[in-house]
């Protein structure tokens, strides 16, 4: 599952969408929770198959959230994961920022979505003001 | 908002599946066991050495099964510094309470339990640092067998009065024991089951 293949709507403003998707909102929580955690253990509390937790862990790891790092116990090789700062950083700020939405009144909610629209609306205004002079 | 809200359970639920292997069940049902054998030997002559022998070798059965069974098939995990300082928290209150407790058996009102049921004295001296430990750990189930393992010590001191200590012993502990390790190997089996030794790591994450 590709980022470019993801509906493109916003859920809601401001957003990280990357944590905001389920199967990694729930390995970030856990990597949140704990200090690290192996690949198996990882993927047992998530119940993803190992593909699709290696694809999420992949970006992941590419947008500085995880750091995935290959250590070996005699001959077999353990993968170990852990949130990176910026990992930990993005989460709280998710988590506050749906705390905020979802504790919002709904009119403070319906201002921001007005104000919004407005902005859209602006651009799209001066978008085709732009082109009508053409 | 139930997502946002769950972290706490989330840490609990990956807590609670360390202990879902049934060896530190199976570890309780073995002290029982021993408890119940160190009379036994004793009345047929071999020393109770071999009992407090048996008593040194019991931790092993958490580190051995943990490293052979439980991380190659659940993973393994380190949990945040909270829970490790809570950890050694842990174990200073329950040095304290064993330290604390030592003049009462050696010079106060424990102390012919010491000559004469030297098992019993350690039993007993453990038991208030468990139970904070039992605390500490939050797992309900250790509040029972360590509920069974106080009303063993009493009924066995009881029952000993009426028939032999070694089947007073059997009875007491041998029992609760038999049934706590057969618990716990129930509980070891569905694990081996539910979770498969897997190697699919070493495959899919190649970076």
């Amino acid at each position: 599952m590709s980022a470019d293949k993801e509906p493109q709507s916003e859920p809601a403003p401001d957003i990280d969408r990357l944590i905001h998707e389920p199967a990694r909102y729930n390995i970030m929580a856990l990597l949140y929770v704990v200090e690290r955690a192996d690949f198996l253990f990882v993927r047992n509390q998530t119940n993803l198959t190992p593909g699709n937790l290696s694809a999420h862990l992949g970006k992941l790891e590419t947008a500085g959230y995880v750091k995935i790092d290959k250590e070996f116990a005699g001959k077999i090789p353990r993968t170990f994961l852990r949130l990176t700062e910026s990992g930990r950083e993005a989460f709280s700020v998710y988590r506050h920022r749906m705390r905020k939405l979802f504790t919002s009144p709904p009119e403070a909610r319906f201002q921001n979505l007005k104000g919004k629209i407005k902005k859209m609306l602006s651009a799209h205004d001066e978008d085709s003001g732009g082109s009508d002079s053409m | 908002m139930e997502r946002v809200e769950s972290l706490k359970e989330i840490e609990r639920k990956a807590y609670r599946s360390v202990f879902e292997d049934g060896i530190y069940d199976i570890l309780w049902g073995a002290v029982f066991f021993v408890n119940a054998l160190v009379p036994i030997f004793n009345s047929i002559g071999v020393s109770r050495f071999y009992g407090y022998a048996a008593l040194l070798i019991l931790p092993l059965i958490p580190l051995i099964g943990k490293r052979v069974i439980t991380v190659p098939r659940l993973g393994s995990v380190e949990f945040g510094p909270r829970r490790k300082s809570r950890g050694w928290l842990l174990l200073l209150v329950c040095g304290l309470v064993v330290f604390l407790q030592l003049p009462l058996f050696i010079i106060g009102p424990g102390k012919s339990l010491v000559g004469n049921a030297p098992w019993t004295y350690i039993l007993l001296m453990a038991a208030p640092a468990v139970a904070i430990g039992v605390v500490f750990v939050n797992f309900p189930r250790w509040y029972i067998y360590l509920s069974l393992m106080i009303l063993a010590v009493i009924q066995s001191e009881i029952l000993a009065g009426y028939v032999s200590r070694p089947l007073a012993s059997v009875l007491c502990f041998g029992l609760p024991g038999v049934a706590i390790l057969g618990y716990g190997c129930v509980l070891l089996a569905n694990f081996i089951r539910k979770y498969p030794k897997s190697h699919a790591e070493v495959a899919h994450v190649s970076r």
